[in-house]
């Protein structure tokens, strides 16, 4: 019973893990706090459900067309919706709270357009949901290839980060863009992959939910509150202790579940919420910033 | 040679003029000092220089080319760099990484990272950082965050340095070092420097030229004994 309830706990934590992980470069390197990105993993999972129920695709093969139509969708938005106003001194200073604005404002229009296009029915395929067993835990082969993608990717994320010399330009984006800006980074072209590697890890996380979820259009919502739970605990733009953060949230959440009832995982995730924000509001794994 | 002109350049914002009209050559090879009163536009005449504010009027050349129009990072890599009067170290990379991140974007070579690291601790060597290279940047002294801020100016292959008040907040000995730190690499490197800096004595002992800013206006240049007896400046700073 206890491995079992720790393999789900490490499952979902991978999985808020890799989710908080697009949201968090996204604000880190943008300073845009994007709430549509759960619909963003809404898209990556009917675009999986579609291409294996009519076209008999597997999700294996739509993590890859995900990440290319995801990263597009994200170029696109940077483009259109982004690029004049980072570029302006004047409104670059006020995007990060008309940023809210801007993603609900996409996320509605996602929501309702998926509605209408595929109806509000909740739907599902079956895939990989042979049951292995091993060590007194019983997993299917999709909770495994979540997990193994999952994995791959923070870990990938983490790697990328700590050892590759373009990874330690966009932690320099992050922490200081216009030191950057002036030791020859080109901050821009940094945000707009940082926005398209955002997009399309969520629509990845959307395949891998897919395989083992009912989805419908209006699955995303969850996912960006649990996002910016993860990204708060670990401390806005500090991607190691997001994925760090998106473990934390898995295990409390299986592990309080299991503990009371179903019914209280809202509670329980608003309340670590509320309880990092009253009591340690620069995240778990953050240092206070000085007043000044 | 010049290597820096800049020809009448003004910046407004909204009704304050924080840069009127202002010209200047900078020699290769020379240290140029800004001086001025806090608000007199010497930081944001950096900042314009560097390409990260957009003048209202004038032209800006360096090495012969225009810099109008062009990003802050392209600008580096025509050999332009600089520092910040508040540090902004990247603190959650180590010492050498934050100058390998220089050298390979900054410079206008294209890289490989053995290259980069090369020349990253040739310029913490430069500085005097080269014991702290794997700390990171953030547990750094004040005195070594501004070593770094020139470490990172230097590793980008600058041939022109805009310093912005490294000096503040030193000990007389740190300046002292410092003091000297500039001149060797002026020596060394053939770097032309443009300083700004509160301690006067540093400026007038490092400086070739001066050129004083009061309220955004330009009101006396030349070599340092010729600008303390200016009329113009004792009025300004004696009243």
């Amino acid at each position: 019973m206890f491995q079992q309830l720790l393999f789900a706990a490490v499952v979902s934590g991978a999985l808020y893990a890799l989710v908080a992980l697009g949201l968090n470069l996204v604000y880190g390197s943008l300073r845009l706090l994007n709430i549509a990105h759960g619909d963003l993993v809404m898209i990556g999972a009917y675009t999986a459900f579609w291409s294996f129920t009519l076209l008999g695709i597997s999700p294996v093969v739509s993590l890859a067309t995900t990440t290319v139509l995801c990263a597009a969708f994200g170029f696109l938005v940077y483009v259109v919706l982004l690029k004049r106003q980072l570029g302006s001194p004047a409104l670059a200073q006020r995007l990060e709270a008309n940023s809210l604005i801007i993603f609900y404002g996409l996320s509605v229009i996602l929501q309702n357009g998926a509605s209408l296009a595929f109806s509000a029915t909740s739907r599902g395929y079956q895939f990989l949901d042979g049951v292995h067993m091993f060590g007194g835990v019983s997993a299917t082969g999709s909770m495994l290839l979540l997990l193994g993608v999952a994995a791959a990717i923070t870990l990938g994320a983490l790697a990328f980060l700590r050892f590759h010399v373009a990874g330690w330009s966009l932690l320099a984006v992050i922490e200081r863009k216009d030191a950057a800006a002036v030791v020859g980074v080109n901050v821009e072209r940094v945000q707009m992959i940082s926005i398209c590697a955002g997009f399309a890890i969520a629509g990845i996380a959307g395949v891998l939910v897919s395989m083992t979820q009912q989805i419908t259009p209006f699955m995303g919502f969850p996912f960006t509150i649990a996002a910016f739970v993860v990204v708060i605990m670990g401390g806005l733009g500090n991607i190691a202790a997001g994925i760090a953060a998106g473990f934390v949230l898995g295990f409390i959440e299986t592990f309080g579940v299991a503990l009371t009832s179903a019914t209280y995982r809202s509670i329980l995730i608003y309340g670590i919420f509320v309880g990092v924000l009253l009591l340690r509001p620069q995240g778990l794994f953050g240092k206070a910033v000085q007043a000044r | 040679m010049t290597i820096l002109d800049v020809q009448n350049v003004s910046k407004q914002f909204g009704g304050l003029k924080a840069l009127q009209d202002v010209s200047f050559g900078v020699d290769e090879g020379t240290i140029f000092g800004l001086m001025g009163a806090n608000g007199a536009g010497k930081t944001t005449l950096f900042g314009v220089i560097a390409g990260q504010i957009r003048p209202n009027g004038g032209s800006i050349s360096f090495a012969g080319k225009p810099l109008a129009g062009q990003r802050p990072d392209q600008i580096c890599r025509l050999g332009l760099g600089r520092t910040f009067q508040i540090v902004r170290p990247f603190g959650n990379l180590t010492v050498l990484d934050n100058v390998i991140v220089s050298a390979m974007y900054g410079s206008a070579r294209a890289h490989r990272l053995a290259d980069a690291t090369a020349a990253g601790r040739q310029a913490l060597e430069d500085v005097g950082l080269a014991p702290l290279a794997g700390q990171l940047a953030a547990s750094l002294t004040l005195s070594n965050q501004k070593r770094l801020e020139i470490a990172r100016a230097l590793a980008t292959g600058a041939r022109l340095v805009l310093l912005d008040e490294v000096m503040a907040g030193l000990t007389a000995t740190e300046v002292a070092g410092m003091t000297e730190t500039l001149f060797r690499l002026r020596q060394e490197r053939g770097l032309t420097i443009l300083i700004i800096e509160h301690v006067m004595g540093a400026l007038m002992n490092l400086s070739d030229r001066i050129l004083v800013l009061d309220h955004g206006v330009p009101i006396a240049m030349g070599p340092p004994e010729q600008v303390v007896a200016d009329e113009n400046v004792l009025k300004v700073y004696f009243g």
